[in-house]
Parts: C-alpha cells; structure tokens; sequence
C-alpha cells in the first residue's frame, strides 16, 4: 500500500454514497453487511467499488513515530531568526517543533566568533544553525551593479564564507536584486491582515535594508543584461571556489518580484533561462537555488512553474531551501497566508518529497496578523503570532507528508 | 501505488471515473488536467466551507482586535463561559450579537456555575436549586439562539499536580496519580483521601445523574440546545472516594441511555480521553467511530498529550503519543458537523502556543477535507 492521500480510495461515487450511508442508521448498514466497525472505519464509507480492490486497511503511524518522522525529516522546517534573538525567542523555535534556525545577521557584527558563539547559544536550547543569511550583502548593489566598492563588498563576502566554514555552518541564502525588493502600498490578506502588494501599474517602489529605489530609472540609466551576467559572473567565479573550500552552499533567491527588469536594471533571477545561465557561470556544486514559493507564484510565464522548478532543481540537487510563502495571483498580486493563495503548499510539499528533497523550508513574507493577540494566556510580545501559526500550519503538512511516505 | 490497485483501476474504471479518484501522482497524471483542476477547485471549496469549524475560547466581552485575529488563522466561531451575575437571558442574547457584529458565530456557551456542580454530582444540600438554575441556563441559551452547551459532571474537579516542561521547556499541566495531586473547580480545592468526607458509590452517582438529566434534557429539547459532556479530566473511575462516570466507553454509553435524549451527547475533549490510555475501554478514535456514527458528538477538545496515566503531561498538538491526524480523519469519516477546540495548549515563549497549534490543526482540517473531495 502506498497511497498518497491517507487511508481511503476515493471516488466521485463516495460522496453520493456517503450521503446515502449518513442517511440510514450506521449501526444498520453494518449489522446488515456484516462488516465489522473496525474494518469500516477504516474503508471508509469509501466507494463499493474500490473496498474490493483495497480491501488492507492503511494503518497511521502513532504519535511517537510521528515525531520520530517529523525529528528525522530531511524537509526541515527552519525558523529565519534574528541573530541577536532573545533566550524567549529561542525557546520558542524549539517549542515550535523546529530544530534548526537560519540566522538574519547584521554584517557590521558578522565574524566567526560570532557564528560560534551563536551557535553556542542556539545549541543549548537543542537547535542547530543550519545557515546564516547576511543581510548587508545580499541584493547588494556595488556587487550586482559593479558600482565602485564592489570588490571590497566582495571580500567581505568571502569573509563571511570563510567565518561560516570555521563556525560549521553550512548553508546561505543570498539574493542578487540590483534595486532590491519593489512593493505597492500595503494591502490585505485574510480579516484585514497587512500585506505587501505589488502593482506593475500603479505606484511601487525598490527598497533594500535603508536603500530606496524609485523609477524610471534606480540608478540613473538603463543597464543591459550582458553586463549584469558579467558582473553577476565576477561575483560567483570569485565567491564559489571559497565556498566550495569552506563547505558552504549558497542559495540564490528569486528577484521579488520575478519580472525582467525594473527602474533600468534587470533581473537575472526572474526566470528558469535566468537560473539555468547563472547556475551554468557559476558552475560550482556549492552554488544552488533557494526558490521562494509566493515570488516565484507572483511571476508570469517564467519557464517553469513552482513545481517545474521543485522537479527540475530538485532532481539535479541543485535545490538547498525553500521560502514557503503564497499570493493571491500572479503578476498583480498580494502576499496571503501561507493557506490563503492559489498555490496548494501540499502540493509543495509532496513535490519535495517527491524529489528527496534535503533542506530547509522557511516560513517568509507572512502577511501581519496583531501582535498583540493572545487566547487566554493575555497578550504575547514574545512571539509574532503569524510565524507561530505559519510555523503550524506547514510543519503539519510536512509531518502529513512524511507519514504518506512510509504508511 | 500498489500493484493491485493500479490493475484494479486499469480493469475496472474508466478514465473519467479515476481522474475523480485522484490517488496518488501515479494516477493523477493520467488524470485529464482540467477536470483535475475543477476537482482541487471543490477541495479548496470545501476548506473554505468545512462543517469542521475550528474555535477559540474567548471571555464573554473580547476586544475588537482580538477578534480580527481569530479571523486571521481562519477562526470564525467561539466558545464562550458565562457565570453569574452575568447569568442573564440579556446577557446571553447580548454575547451572542457581541461577537455576531463581528462576523463570528458564537457556537457554545458554557455556564461555570452550573458545570461540575459538586452539589448535582454528590446530590449535596442545595442540588435543586443547582438544576433549576441549570434549566434556566438552557433557556437562556435557547433565548440567545446558542444551540449548544457544554456540560462536565465531575464531583470533585479537575485534578492537577505541579506542572511540567514538555518540548523546549513549555511549561505544561501534568498529572502524577501517584504523587501530590488535587481537584479544582472554580474557587474550590479538593484534596485526597476523601474529598467529601466518605466513600461514594457508583450506584448513588447513577442514581443523581439520572435525576439530574431526565429534568434537564426535556428542557434542552423543548429551547433547542444540545448538551455535550466532557468526559472527567483525569478520566480515572474514581478520586478522592468520588466515582467518575465519564471516564468508560461503557459509563458514556449507559449515562446517554439514561438521559435518553437526542439532545444529550458528547463533548469529547480527546486530550483527556487519552489520558486514560488503555483503561478507557475505547481509544479516541473508536469514541468518535461508535458515537460520531449515532451523530451523538457535538464538540471535540483537539490536543494531545505525553502519555497516558498514571503520569502525564499535557504537549504541544504534534508531540504527544497520538497522531492527531487520525482524530480529524475520524470526524471527517463520521461527518461531524461541530466544532474542533484546540484546548490546554502549553504555554510557550512567555505566552501560549495558540496561534501554534490553530495553524497546525487547520492544517489537518484542511488536508482531511481535501482528501475527502479530490
């Protein structure tokens, strides 16, 4: 047995059948067919037709099991900390059932002691620092735009590599937006929950850290994509024989949103031909994607869909992370919660799996739920209710979705 | 896929017939796309409209933002505890059109006061008065349109030891049946050996059930409120000389047949049913298949905890030795048409771990549904 959707067949024939059955009395149906209550709960009130050829009932993991899959799992889901997190926030990530963080760290406090003593820290409350993404150089415009100061953008970047192999952490996110993410006004998700939008023809802006973009033009004229792989091209060919040496994989990011140019500069990571080009310059087994769901959902015909870029990437392990956020639609869209857009992050899951996917699936770009919310325990600073939550929501689908593997 | 169900779909079933099967990708790739997609059209549907209702337990008067944030995870309907002075059939209406001018349903509401009522249990000085005041509570339901209550018989509480740490140090309810421990109700304590001074029998519980029941369901039939008894928390058969009758597969069974009312069921808090482990004569699951086949529960409690008596600690709804996945696909089979309460969550980084553990169980209502359609 082998299904993939939990213990029953199902038909389009269950559904009349199931109102037939729901209908007369239960107890009836089964002293007058005999069978016993185990087996039909387990059959489900499940098509006659399929009973016959299915007739092993598929017996669920217990909760222990459960949580050995979940611990074992190699679709971790990571919680994106803060490097400087309090000890509160760390207790949460663990008590969220995670067991590894990817750190957001400030570059100006970035150093190797600083990644071990993290490490430290975060190990004593039983989590791992599977990667730490530095926030001052990605989507850092001297290195994609080869503005002046670009090689000692790039040293530090080596710098940060080397700092990550002597902590032993083994993965980074990066990002290569020359103008940085673009946004529309604020808009909302479920019960008014701020989120971001994006409208290509109303007014958006770029925004990177404190960095502002604006059109038509970000950075006073337009730049052609054969410069930008030539830039993009220094930048790898000197990033990637460092993370090779220190045992770090790099995860490349789509531009957000995927469109191919903004404001004069392009965007190289907006497409499936784009990540073919830059995965093929930078030719390195350390140097992958790291495909955010909801952005790559926001784009129009980029080559290949969520799932082509799972099964392809997937397939040649080229694959490291996961950002799993979700929009209500394409092109002109808002952010939504992660069971609030029109991509089925099931399906995500299943995809992974499908390709023995083995990395990290963050939660991202959560729409805001209020902050001060709380049940009867009062209001909670500790905590943003909306990663706690999202935290939920997915962990459960990969917990579904390891299970659905074994049973 | 099996083999034999991949024969079995070659021989028996033609193409259009399978696509809706939808089992599995092996199947579904052979699946014609756009029926397929009309199918997980009806399942994201089926979310949306699920007869499954995830809740919340808010006080009686909640902030206008708190309630936007129930509506955030998906939330749209409560539970709520009323006691007097607030014992009014104004308040009742007026709690229900508090939370309906917010788009949420006020699907319960529970009455501390007349809830594991020593005096109902024990039949102590007073008990009539406990049930009129009981009767006055259904009618005030009835009164305010809340079509439901939740009602526990426990003669001396909920029993607790100190609490415990579960995953990353929460800090969580736990229960040593070996070690200190006492019952609560409100602001009463109950402490072993003899809560109330003597030995109970099971037989004089029985009998005070039964005279509390056969006046309180006619009353529940005639406003329209259905009643769901939360099983005793332990589920142990007796503490403190008091029996526990909502602790047994059998005691529920024979405690419905003496309330004989299509109006008096189950609000089966499965976090305490498991508790009992194998002493309760019926896992969860097999509470729901017998009584969710006789549409007999109303309301289910969804946690989990550690392990059974006759030590355990209340965990995070992932963490504990059930995989809850069953508890919701057990619903789904038995069309439970109620709410799903996520209950007793740890308390988690200062605060609780609801926003938590609502994510992880709509989750699986949603899977559950989903399955149940495509």
């Amino acid at each position: 047995m082998n299904d993939q959707y939990g213990g029953q067949p199902y038909s389009q024939n269950q559904l009349l059948l199931k109102i037939h059955f729901m209908n007369e009395n239960r107890r009836d149906f089964i002293k007058k067919t005999g069978v016993s209550l185990a087996a039909m709960s387990v059959i489900g009130i499940g098509s006659a037709v399929a009973a016959t050829a299915d007739p092993e009932p598929k017996k669920n993991v217990n909760g222990d099991a459960l949580q050995e899959l979940a611990n074992s799992s190699k679709i971790r889901i990571v919680i994106q900390a803060p490097a400087e997190a309090s000890q509160q926030q760390i207790s949460f990530c663990k008590q969220a059932g995670v067991n590894s963080v990817v750190l957001l760290a400030d570059g100006a406090k970035s150093s190797a002691d600083y990644y071990k003593e993290k490490k430290r820290l975060f190990a004593g409350s039983g989590l791992d620092i599977y990667g730490v993404t530095n926030l001052s150089l990605i989507n850092n415009e001297k290195i994609v735009l080869n503005l002046p100061g670009r090689d000692a953008e790039i040293e530090l970047y080596k710098q940060h590599l080397r700092d990550l192999g002597k902590a032993g952490i083994g993965y980074t996110t990066y990002a290569h937006s020359g103008n940085g993410v673009w946004s529309s006004a604020d808009g909302t998700a479920r019960a008014d929950a701020v989120a971001r939008t994006y409208d290509p023809n109303g007014k958006n802006t770029g925004q990177w850290g404190d960095k502002k973009y604006t059109g038509p033009l970000s950075h006073g004229r337009q730049y052609t994509t054969l410069e930008m792989w030539a830039n993009f091209e220094h930048f790898i060919r000197a990033v990637a024989p460092v993370a090779e040496e220190n045992n770090v994989r790099i995860g490349i990011l789509p531009d957000n949103p995927p469109v191919a140019k903004l404001a004069g500069v392009p965007r190289l990571f907006s497409s499936f031909e784009g990540y073919q080009h830059g995965l093929m310059l930078a030719k390195s087994p350390n140097v992958g994607v790291c495909l955010s769901i909801g952005t790559w959902a926001s784009g129009d015909k980029l080559g290949k869909d969520v799932f082509g870029m799972i099964d392809y990437y997937g397939r040649h392990k080229k694959l490291f992370s996961v950002a799993a956020s979700n929009v209500d639609k394409p092109v002109n869209f808002t952010e939504t919660f992660i069971d609030g857009g029109y991509v089925d992050i099931y399906k995500v899951m299943k995809a992974l799996k499908s390709v023995n996917f083995d990395g990290i699936v963050f939660p991202d770009h959560m729409p805001k739920m209020i902050a001060e919310a709380g049940g009867r325990g009062g209001p909670n600073p500790a905590y943003d209710p909306s990663l706690a939550w999202t935290v939920g929501y997915t962990k459960c689908l990969r917990d579904r979705v390891e299970e659905e593997a074994v049973i | 896929m099996s083999d034999n169900r991949r024969d079995f779909i070659k021989k028996s079933v033609a193409l259009a017939a399978m696509s809706a099967v939808g089992i599995g990708s092996a199947a579904a790739s052979l699946v014609d796309p756009e029926l397929r997609e009309r199918m997980e059209a009806l399942a994201q549907q089926a979310q949306n409209k699920s007869t499954m209702r995830i809740i919340m337990q808010p006080a009686a008067r909640l902030p206008a933002n708190q309630m936007t944030w129930y509506k955030q995870m998906g939330i749209e309907d409560v539970t709520v505890w009323v006691g007097p002075p607030n014992d009014t059939a104004e308040y009742y209406i007026g709690t229900k059109k508090h939370f309906a001018d917010a788009g949420i349903n006020v699907y319960c509401m529970g009455n501390g006061s007349v809830h594991n009522q020593d005096k109902l249990v024990l039949n102590l000085p007073g008990r009539d008065a406990k049930v009129e005041e009981y009767k006055k509570h259904l009618r005030n339901c009835g009164k305010a349109g809340v079509t439901y209550t939740t009602y526990a018989h426990m003669g001396n509480g909920i029993w607790d030891s100190e609490n415990e740490t579960t995953r990353g140090g929460a800090s969580a309810r736990a229960f040593h049946q070996n070690g200190k421990n006492w019952g609560r109700w409100n602001e009463l304590r109950f402490y072993p050996p003899l809560s109330h001074g003597r030995v109970y029998t099971e037989d004089e519980l029985w009998e005070n059930w039964k005279y509390f029941i056969r006046q309180v369901a006619p009353v529940a039939e005639e406003n329209n409120v259905r009643i769901g008894i939360h099983p005793d928390d332990p589920p142990i058969p007796e503490l403190a000389g008091v029996p526990r009758l909502f602790s047994r597969f059998e005691r529920y069974k024979k405690a419905l047949e003496i309330a004989n009312s299509p109006n008096v069921g189950l609000c089966l808090c499965v976090g305490s049913w498991m508790e009992g482990g194998d002493t309760t004569g019926a896992t969860a699951v097999e509470m729901i298949d017998y009584f969710g086949a006789q549409k007999k529960i109303f309301k289910i409690h969804f946690r989990n905890i550690e392990r059974p008596i006759p030590h355990f600690t209340e965990t995070f709804v992932d963490s504990g030795y059930t995989n809850m996945y069953t508890i919701m696909k057990a619903l789904k089979r038995n069309n439970f048409d109620g709410v799903v309460f996520p209950d007793h969550v740890p308390n988690m980084a200062g605060g609780n771990a609801w926003p938590f553990s609502v994510g992880y169980v709509k989750a699986l209502r949603d899977r559950v549904e989903a399955e149940a359609l495509v």
